[in-house]
């Protein structure tokens, strides 16, 4: 009983997290797609991006489940387990502040040529 | 039991994302006025349903304790808010995939402005030859 209740809970953010996931997945294959056909750097900061997000959104479960782990298993303090959290999202923070950067960048270079075309 | 503060606070959470996607809307105005087309809207579509979507992770952080102290179950609290965070994530995913596309529709574009530009320019010189093959 308790078995499963945990269960659920460790792969309950993992499961909130598929549709995002599939949403930069379909990102990934579109930009694929786009640098295939002859895309440049706009498309290659696309894929970087959408690369970046996925990363993200596929370890913060992961993370969540560590945590998890921390307090139960190894008996951590919350204060012990708060500082380690802080230590491992850091990089994950890091890696979608990236992700965030290179879709910006992207999406502005992409629309703001045309308007350098046609003026 | 909840406060201001912890509204001011998860307020404090997602403002940085909904000053984006303010921002990402008021960009693809600018450019819609500007004689944008299909791909500007999903631009707007995209970052709108972003929008929603942020704004409406705000109850999220209430639903499980105000669920206990209703009187339910911790895991019927749990479940319930695993239920809205799909929810949400399914709204989050429709304002990607809108975005994503608006990307792909630009390309595609894009790519046909440069063939007319080339065959234009070639039409111009009066040299057929180089031609792009479609």
């Amino acid at each position: 009983m308790s078995s499963s209740v945990s269960v659920a809970i460790f792969s309950e953010p993992l499961i909130r997290n598929i549709p995002e996931l599939v949403a930069w997945g379909i990102g990934i294959v579109l930009a694929v797609l786009m640098v295939r056909r002859g895309g440049g750097k706009t498309e290659k900061l696309l894929l970087a991006g959408c690369s970046l997000m996925f990363v993200t959104q596929l370890a913060s479960p992961l993370l969540y489940e560590l945590v998890q782990w921390l307090t139960s298993e190894r008996g951590m303090s919350h204060i012990a387990t708060a500082q380690t959290m802080g230590w491992v999202t850091l990089p994950l923070t890091v890696i979608s502040l990236a992700g965030l950067v290179c879709l910006v960048w992207a999406f502005w270079v992409q629309f703001r040529v045309k308007r350098g075309v046609s003026a | 039991m909840i406060g201001i503060i912890d509204y001011l606070m998860i307020l404090g959470t997602i403002a940085p994302a909904l000053v984006l996607w303010i921002a990402v809307i008021i960009f693809a105005v600018i450019m819609l006025r500007r004689g944008g087309g299909r791909a500007e809207r999903f631009m707007i579509a995209g970052a709108g349903i972003k929008i929603v979507s942020n704004l409406l992770r705000i109850p999220m952080v209430f639903i499980v304790p105000w669920l206990i102290d209703r009187g339910y179950s911790s895991d019927y609290a749990i479940s319930v808010s695993t239920g809205y965070g799909i929810f949400l994530n399914v709204i989050g995913m429709a304002g990607i995939i809108c975005l994503v596309y608006a990307f792909w529709v630009k390309f595609k574009t894009r790519s046909l402005e440069g063939i007319d530009t080339k065959i234009s320019a070639n039409l111009e010189r009066g040299t057929h030859d180089t031609i792009p093959e479609y």
